[in-house]
């Protein structure tokens, strides 16, 4: 079942010297249960991807197209509409999780707030004791020690990881359709991190949530999602099953990517290398937007820009693999 | 050529119409900023009027003096603003003579406001850049070496703004004595430990930075690296606050003039010449409100182009 | 050459080397009513060997102590007890000397480069105490840039701010360079970059390395680089070394538990499925008694939380702290 539907979106930036665009007509189906690794280099435009759909994008953002939720276009619709749909209907995961929280206010009461604004949604009433509940219940859900002990303290007393922790707890409390995480993990430490990304794993599985996971490590993504989406100068490049995208790129800079990974010791030989870099929004190239990079690019990637063909069972925007 | 190809053209390709496709310039100056910001730019050109006036009127009042021809101060304004009382013209409205008036003793506002202004100019750039020199140079080294030097500093910066500044000049220039200079000495010493914490707040944070720290290895005594490193990174946040600081200070200077405290009459003084016409009012409107509005058109151009430096140079402005 | 970097295959060696900081202010208020400091135990007895012209990689997560002692190896802080010895002399004897020869890299390379100066400006400035003329300098400023693969008339008139984040961290090399260090310590080098620009200067930093005969000490939480970049590998836990061999050893067959189950739990291409570890690092001012990794460590035993295992060799050249074994 279709979820949520985004199509022709374009994300643009009004600063002092013009207008700079981040995300160019870009097609994404989410179905029920999905789970969407999104990986791109900085300057993808993977995180405004994410604020757009939950509309948290900037004041000088400017969109165009369609973000489809349950029927409704998020795009056209009322501010204070969309509140109703942030939170319940789709819940973000933000890089750093102490931002998320309210520094004056105990756990306890910022968790029971996400749950009343869940029940009043719904037209539902319940008394604090059976609040406080079930609070108690998703925090031992996301594997808090000591659940009663960190409900009573402020977001300043707890690490990085715990905080995060709290910050999933309530998403699951308000029991979203979609759950967006933008880099959840980095600002954790190694051994943390996989404990995070376990566990988001685990909750979408058991409460059927569809998951965008916005990351820039190919390998976090690998070990998340189902699905994988290379973003890159704010395209496409590529889109399919996770196992598929990274055992046969079929994207020159996927392929590319994939290759630069070390794997072996330095004196195995060396790395590969994609040459370049990444491009600036302010001054895109021509044609492909890989093309300067690309080791396979012929005249008519200079020229015009590929479109996301179907090739076997993905996605691509290359010429190669267009006929 | 058809006509779909005409508009195909006209429009460029789907690419051309929907992005800013143009390489942007690499090096975006301050300039360019405040140069295409109405607000920062409205605040710009009137400071630039005010601070141009002020030199060339400042420059024939110096050489009035020294020549002992004072009338050279004035022989650009519409009428002298030291001429003895006429009571004759006392009190005029606005006129064609008279653009903003006259005083109670018939002397025209509107010369006595542009006679004063030298005098304001002087005390902003004099006070914020002695303060900036004195307060810059203690707040970085107290910052930078930190212990017990830092430790007496800011209990020294504690006691001067543990006393509202303004109670502090008031009564320091009555120490001192009257006149234009003993309120300039006055302004400074309250003025300078704002900017010894400011400086040493900006060096905390500078001295753990990775260049700072890197420098050591090279070798680079702390003189050399206070100097190179620690004060010029230091002093750009502290360039957007001193901008909305000259306002500050102008206004202070006109507020002891207003007391009383200050420049002495005959000479004009915006704050003086407010206060001296608010018993005049609303009868005579004319004579406190044009110096006071003189001092709020010139304390909201700093702050205009103060507030948009602040913007950026703390980065909330580029992208 | 200074007579402190002799010949001996030891280039760098250290002694029970500890670092401890103030967990919070110790004023005169507190000294006189007699409270007890509170101490952050940030590197814990830690000996080390650095081989000459070979690279070490101290593999850690934050707050483990590896950034400290790197910071502690190039001479940027003073250890509280213990000493380091460079080739056969303390540093104590030797300091300045030592200075001249060792160099740091940091994680985020615009950190470590002034914002208002122009590149040339920045990569000359290790050379701008010593007795060089001044086309030298320039000459000298030009090779260093080159060898790091950036185009000095591009480059040298440019801030910091107008490079991309490689090319940044490509100047903080080449100043690192400039002054022919023998050492160079390596604060997360490639942490702050994009993945199709790690593999760029991962290879460079090889390439200057075999080039100029640099000896590395590298300092990183992604075990891809680790095992890419390293000869020997010390993992450190809560400020103490707890495990050390050549990069094969370690990677291939772990011995501590922590070593182990990091391995387990960090993403990579050829493993999909993550074992996380439980618990969080520990506090480092009242670390655990004990083994440190007790309250974490699934084979955990009574000795482990009583006694505090010492560093033995279980096998040739591989060196594990725990009870174990």
């Amino acid at each position: 079942m279709q979820q949520l539907e985004i199509r022709d979106l374009v994300v643009h930036y009004k600063v002092p010297i013009g207008t700079i665009k981040t995300l160019f007509d870009l097609q994404l189906d989410i179905e029920k249960g999905d789970s969407i690794g999104i990986v791109g280099e900085s300057g993808s435009g993977k995180s405004t991807l994410g604020l757009s759909i939950v509309g948290l994008l900037p004041p000088n953002a400017r969109v165009k197209g369609h973000i489809v939720f349950e029927g409704k276009d998020l795009l056209k619709m009322q501010p204070g509409k969309m509140n109703g749909i942030r939170g319940t209907g789709i819940f973000m995961i933000m890089q750093d999780p102490f931002n998320s929280l309210n520094p004056v206010k105990k756990i306890k009461d910022q968790l029971i707030e996400a749950l009343q604004v869940r029940y009043s949604r719904n037209g539902e009433k319940a008394q604090k004791g059976k609040l406080y509940d079930e609070v108690l219940k998703r925090l031992r859900d996301v594997k808090l020690p000591d659940p009663e002990a960190i409900m009573d303290r402020y977001p300043h007393q707890l690490s990085g990881g715990q905080i995060q922790r709290v910050v999933i707890a309530m998403g699951l409390l308000l029991e979203p359709d979609i759950l967006i995480a933008d880099e959840p993990t980095s600002a954790l430490d190694v051994s943390v991190q996989a404990q995070i990304i376990a566990l988001i794993k685990e909750l979408q599985d058991r409460y059927r949530m569809s998951l965008l996971f916005i990351t820039h490590d190919l390998s976090i993504a690998y070990a998340v999602s189902e699905k994988l989406l290379i973003l890159y100068g704010g395209r496409i490049l590529e889109f399919g099953k996770t196992e598929d995208v990274i055992n046969n790129p079929a994207h020159p800079y996927t392929e590319g990517l994939l290759k630069s990974f070390p794997r072996g010791n330095y004196k195995d030989g060396k790395l590969y290398t994609l040459s370049g870099m990444p491009p600036l929004f302010t001054s895109m190239p021509d044609g492909c937007v890989f093309n300067p990079r690309c080791p396979y690019a012929f005249d008519r990637c200079y020229k015009e820009e590929p479109e996301l063909y179907n090739y076997m069972d993905k996605k691509v925007r290359c010429f190669l693999k267009h006929d | 050529m058809n006509i779909s190809n005409i508009f195909k053209k006209a429009l460029g390709s789907r690419k051309d119409v929907d992005t800013f496709s143009k390489k942007l310039p690499e090096n975006l100056s301050l300039w360019y900023y405040v140069l295409h910001d109405v607000q920062a730019l409205t605040g710009l050109i009137i400071i630039a009027l005010f601070i141009i006036w002020s030199i060339v009127e400042g420059s024939l009042q110096i050489v009035g003096d020294y020549l002992r021809n004072p009338a050279l101060g004035w022989m650009l304004l519409p009428h002298n603003p030291l001429a003895p009382p006429n009571y004759a013209l006392s009190l005029k409205p606005p006129s064609m003579a008279f653009i903003f008036g006259t005083n109670l003793e018939g002397e025209d506002i509107f010369s006595r406001i542009l006679y004063a202004a030298p005098k304001d100019a002087m005390a902003a750039f004099v006070v914020v850049g002695i303060a900036i020199l004195v307060g810059g140079l203690l707040g970085t080294v107290a910052g930078y070496f930190g212990g017990w030097l830092d430790e007496a500093l800011m209990r020294i910066t504690d006691a001067f703004l543990a006393i509202p500044g303004l109670i502090l000049a008031i009564a320091l220039s009555i120490l001192i004595g009257p006149g234009f200079y003993s309120v300039l000495v006055a302004l400074t010493i309250v003025w300078w430990p704002i900017y010894a914490r400011l400086f040493r707040g900006q060096t905390l944070t500078l001295k753990y930075r990775g260049f700072v720290e890197v420098s050591k290895l090279f070798g680079a005594n702390h003189l050399k690296i206070i100097f190179k490193h620690v004060f010029p990174n230091a002093i750009d946040p502290i360039v957007a606050y001193a901008a909305l600081d000259f306002g500050t200070v102008i206004l202070t200077y006109s507020t002891l003039a207003f007391l009383g405290i200050g420049i002495q009459p005959p000479y004009p003084e915006w704050g003086s010449m407010a206060s001296n016409g608010l018993s005049f009012f609303p009868g005579v409107w004319w004579y406190t409100l044009f110096p006071s509005v003189t001092i709020l058109l010139i304390v909201i151009s700093f702050i205009l182009l103060g507030d948009k430096l602040q913007d950026i140079i703390s980065g909330r402005l580029t992208y | 050459m200074t007579e402190q970097f002799d010949d001996s295959d030891i280039l760098i060696r250290t002694s029970k080397l500890t670092k401890l900081f103030l967990a919070s202010k110790f004023g005169i208020l507190d000294r006189l009513t007699g409270v007890k400091p509170l101490y952050v135990r940030a590197v814990d007895g830690v000996n080390i060997n650095i081989k000459r012209r070979s690279t070490v990689v101290l593999v850690g997560e934050s707050g483990s102590g590896k950034t400290t002692m790197g910071r502690l190896l190039v001479t940027i802080e003073k250890p509280t007890s213990g000493e380091i010895f460079y080739g056969d002399l303390p540093l104590s004897k030797n300091f300045k000397a030592v200075r001249e020869q060792v160099q740091i890299v940091y994680q985020n390379p615009f950190e470590s480069l002034d914002p208002r100066m122009d590149i040339s400006a920045i990569v000359e400035e290790p050379l701008l105490g010593k007795k060089i003329s001044k086309e030298e300098r320039k000459e000298r400023v030009k090779q260093s840039l080159e060898s790091v693969g950036l185009d000095y008339s591009y480059v040298y008139f440019r801030k910091a701010k107008d490079l991309s984040g490689g090319q940044r961290q490509r100047v903080a090399l080449a100043r690192a360079i400039i002054s022919n260090p023998k050492f160079i310590v390596l604060d997360e080098p490639t942490s702050a970059l994009d993945a199709s620009i790690q593999s760029q200067v991962l290879n460079l930093l090889v390439d200057i390395k075999e080039k100029f005969g640099y000896t590395y000490l590298v300092i990183t939480h992604n075990m891809m680089v680790t095992k890419y970049i390293a000869d020997e590998v010390y993992v450190m836990y809560a400020g103490k070394i707890i495990e050390t061999g050549s990069v094969d050893i370690i990677m291939k067959s772990p011995k501590h538990p922590y070593t182990q189950l990091l391995l387990k739990s960090i993403p990579s291409l050829e493993n999909r499925k993550l074992e996380p570890m439980v618990g969080e690092p520990p506090s480092l001012i009242n670390p655990p008694s004990g083994c440190r990794f007790n309250p974490r460590c699934p084979y955990a035993f009574d000795r482990c939380r009583m006694e505090e295992p010492e560093l033995k060799e279980v096998e040739s050249g591989h060196w594990v702290a725990c009870h174990l074994y």
